[in-house]
């Protein structure tokens, strides 16, 4: 038997049916000219016209294990509760059984930074920026939550402001971690974590893991795109990870590309240890705002 | 601008009137060890308002002097404390009774307690917020009182602030509660002579008390000797003076089971600001045989007029020793505090440059110092504070 479907997506909380039978053409009956568009394996990612909430994303899958669905699950409950302009609204999250879901979620407009990143060539804007994702970032962290994963591929630049997505890792401080105890890497983009993520310190993994992240993010704008761990620009090391392990990034080129004190904030951003970067999101706000005013 | 406190203990009563008569102090440390209830009551308001209460938990599970008289102290909670019957009802209940106490005397800020281990253990910080930080803190924000500003206490270990990644993960932890204002330090250093010598040490001290400034929480440094001039140059909030050297040399020896053998009194000692020392006073005659001026030498205050007379008995249960050091450290203090965070350290390492002279000059005279009295320290205070400054 199919879910009633004014039941299941009118709320936008979750919704179990017991029901395996439920093909991803019998979910996309529901909306008039589904658009692919990606996916592939456990994934499939469709944009379609809701009669209610306009353009949204449907995302169809199935999960490897309990853990996985578990954790989509926590991404939407999260959503659902912030209501915040920079994060998409969702709509509806139904799961099969113990392994399928689907997930119905606004259609966040505009571009991934990852296309953008050389484009944005004015230190304003790049301030402007990081302010605003400062601005809906403080939402989460005010809740004990860590993105974990703010590389330029989540953050969609639009016309208004920046949209953050992919919330699939975050990690509630307070809550019980889903993730592996023992695993070398904590769950992140090697790429684009701090040092403690790479080293699974999950004891120092806080707010002040997604600054460093969102310090390589606008460091690697106001270098024009060159990530600033790159071993071709550090001139050191083999890999971005393992420059960031120890340390080491284009500090001489950055202090060339942009203001002094824009420099002391992303140094200060981009610090080793925790300890040695913003200690509350207020505080990075607040001399982000000192310098917009300076 | 760093503020002199007087660490509390016994005696406290020549702190107390060092302050009040002689302005030796911006504030207390108070410590239910030597303190009943009614004493600490007994602080004027005005003061108990700029001081900070240390529960003293040092060791949970055994209550020494007045500690029985607090229904807080684990050991008495409890009915003997043990780390396994310690759950979080136990821990809950304790810190709501220890903050309802801070709270009622107004002190100046909350102290979250914590205690003593020693070494460097893997699991002291899971320890400690098990035990008492998260209980605290859940307290603190249950009670609605958080608009006191909270601090942590930690005592550490000499191994714990001179291992850099060990120093490192305390860092980040205590940097990660936003709830937190400042931190309440407490160092114990193993073997310690009567000066610390210890470069790597001072050094570890140094960038501790500097990362934590720099994170923007203040520090309060408990149990500090004369180092405190050292501390300043960290940038240091709050340091502290105290009459024996238990309130000067953080150990455990009055916290624990009291020992059988007979206990010898302190050799009384004179503070010498020239100097840089705490000088025995047998020297007294001796330094002003050879110097022109022994008042001025010793800067002469009305309490070491009495000490000067022929007659003086030396002893340790005399306060003018003491309420002389207060006066004559206070001053060095302020002198030295009154330069900026650029110039401090310039000013220290020439107050210790003039005290390895005035040794010189001593040594020169004939004078042999004991390594207690002497200016040992002197040259691993200047190197610490030149390797600290150079980011080594």
């Amino acid at each position: 038997m199919s879910p009633d479907p004014q039941r299941c997506w009118a709320s936008g909380r979750i919704t179990v049916v017991a029901d395996n039978t439920l093909r991803v053409e019998d979910i996309l009956r529901r909306f008039p000219s589904p658009v692919f568009l990606g996916g592939g394996g456990q994934k499939q990612v469709y944009r379609v016209d809701h009669p209610e909430h306009g353009a949204v994303v449907v995302k169809i899958g199935s999960c490897r294990s309990a853990q996985e669905l578990e954790r989509i699950q926590r991404e939407v409950d999260l959503l659902c509760d912030l209501d915040s302009p920079y994060f998409p609204k969702q709509f509806a999250f139904e799961r099969w059984d113990s392994q399928r879901f689907c997930i119905v979620e606004q259609c966040v407009p505009g571009q991934p930074l990852t296309e953008l990143l050389d484009r944005i060539a004015d230190e304003a804007a790049a301030l402007g920026l990081l302010r605003q994702l400062i601005c809906g970032m403080s939402l989460l962290w005010s809740r004990r939550v860590v993105h974990r994963d703010l590389k330029p591929a989540n953050i969609m630049i639009a016309e208004d402001h920046p949209r953050i997505i992919d919330l699939g890792i975050a990690r509630v401080l307070d809550g019980t971690s889903l993730t592996m105890s023992h695993a070398p890497f904590g769950p992140c983009t090697p790429n684009y974590a701090s040092p403690e993520q790479l080293t699974n310190r999950k004891r120092d993994i806080d707010h002040r893991s997604d600054q460093f992240i969102l310090g390589i993010d606008i460091a690697q704008i106001l270098l024009g795109g060159v990530h600033p761990f790159d071993p071709h620009g550090v001139r050191q090391g083999a890999s971005i990870p393992e420059n960031i392990f120890n340390g080491r990034w284009c500090r001489d080129t950055l202090r060339q590309r942009c203001a002094s004190s824009t420099y002391t904030l992303l140094e200060r951003m981009l610090g080793h240890h925790p300890y040695q970067r913003f200690r509350r999101h207020e505080d990075l706000a607040q001399a982000l705002s000192a310098l917009n005013e300076g | 601008m760093a503020r002199l406190y007087h660490q509390l203990g016994h005696r406290f009563q020549w702190s107390l009137s060092s302050i009040q008569t002689d302005a030796t102090g911006d504030g207390t440390i108070v410590g239910p060890r030597y303190m009943a209830p009614q004493k600490v009551r007994a602080i004027p308001a005005a003061l108990r308002q700029s001081s900070l209460f240390d529960p003293q938990f040092f060791l949970p599970n055994s209550a020494r002097g007045k500690l029985p008289e607090y229904s807080f102290f684990p050991e008495v909670l409890s009915g003997g404390f043990t780390t396994e019957e310690w759950g979080p009802e136990m821990a809950r209940s304790c810190a709501d009774r220890c903050l309802s106490f801070q709270n009622a005397y107004e002190f100046e800020a909350v102290v979250i307690p914590t205690r003593f281990y020693e070494g460097m253990p893997s699991n002291f910080i899971s320890k400690q917020e098990a035990q008492f930080v998260v209980p605290f803190l859940q307290s603190i924000e249950a009670s609605g009182t958080n608009d006191r500003p909270v601090f942590l206490q930690l005592i550490l270990t000499d191994q714990m602030l001179k291992d850099e990644s060990y120093r490192s993960e305390l860092l980040n932890w205590v940097t990660s509660y936003p709830e937190l204002h400042g931190v309440y330090l407490v160092y114990y250093v193993h073997n310690r002579q009567k000066q610390i010598t210890d470069i790597q040490f001072l050094i570890g001290l140094l960038s501790f008390v500097g990362a934590i400034k720099s994170s923007g929480l203040s520090i309060a440094i408990g149990y500090a000797n004369t180092e405190s001039v050292l501390l300043l140059c960290a940038g240091a909030d709050i340091l502290t003076v105290g009459t024996y050297e238990n309130l000067r040399m953080f150990n455990l020896k009055s916290f624990e089971e009291p020992d059988e053998s007979p206990r010898r009194g302190p050799t009384p000692r004179i503070y010498v600001p020239r100097l840089m020392q705490w000088i025995d006073h047998q020297y007294i005659g001796a330094i002003g045989a050879v110097v022109e001026d022994l008042g001025e030498y010793l800067e002469d205050n009305e309490h070491s007029v009495r000490m000067f007379e022929p007659t003086y008995n030396w002893h340790f249960t005399k306060p003018e020793p003491y309420k002389h050091y207060f006066v004559s450290f206070a001053r060095q203090f302020r002198r030295l505090n009154s330069h900026g965070a650029d110039a401090i350290v310039d000013a220290v390492l020439e107050e210790c440059r003039r005290a390895t002279q005035g040794f010189e000059e001593l040594n020169e005279a004939g004078l042999v110092f004991s390594p207690e009295s002497g200016g040992g320290h002197l040259a691993s205070w200047m190197t610490t504070l030149n390797l600290w400054r150079g980011g080594r």
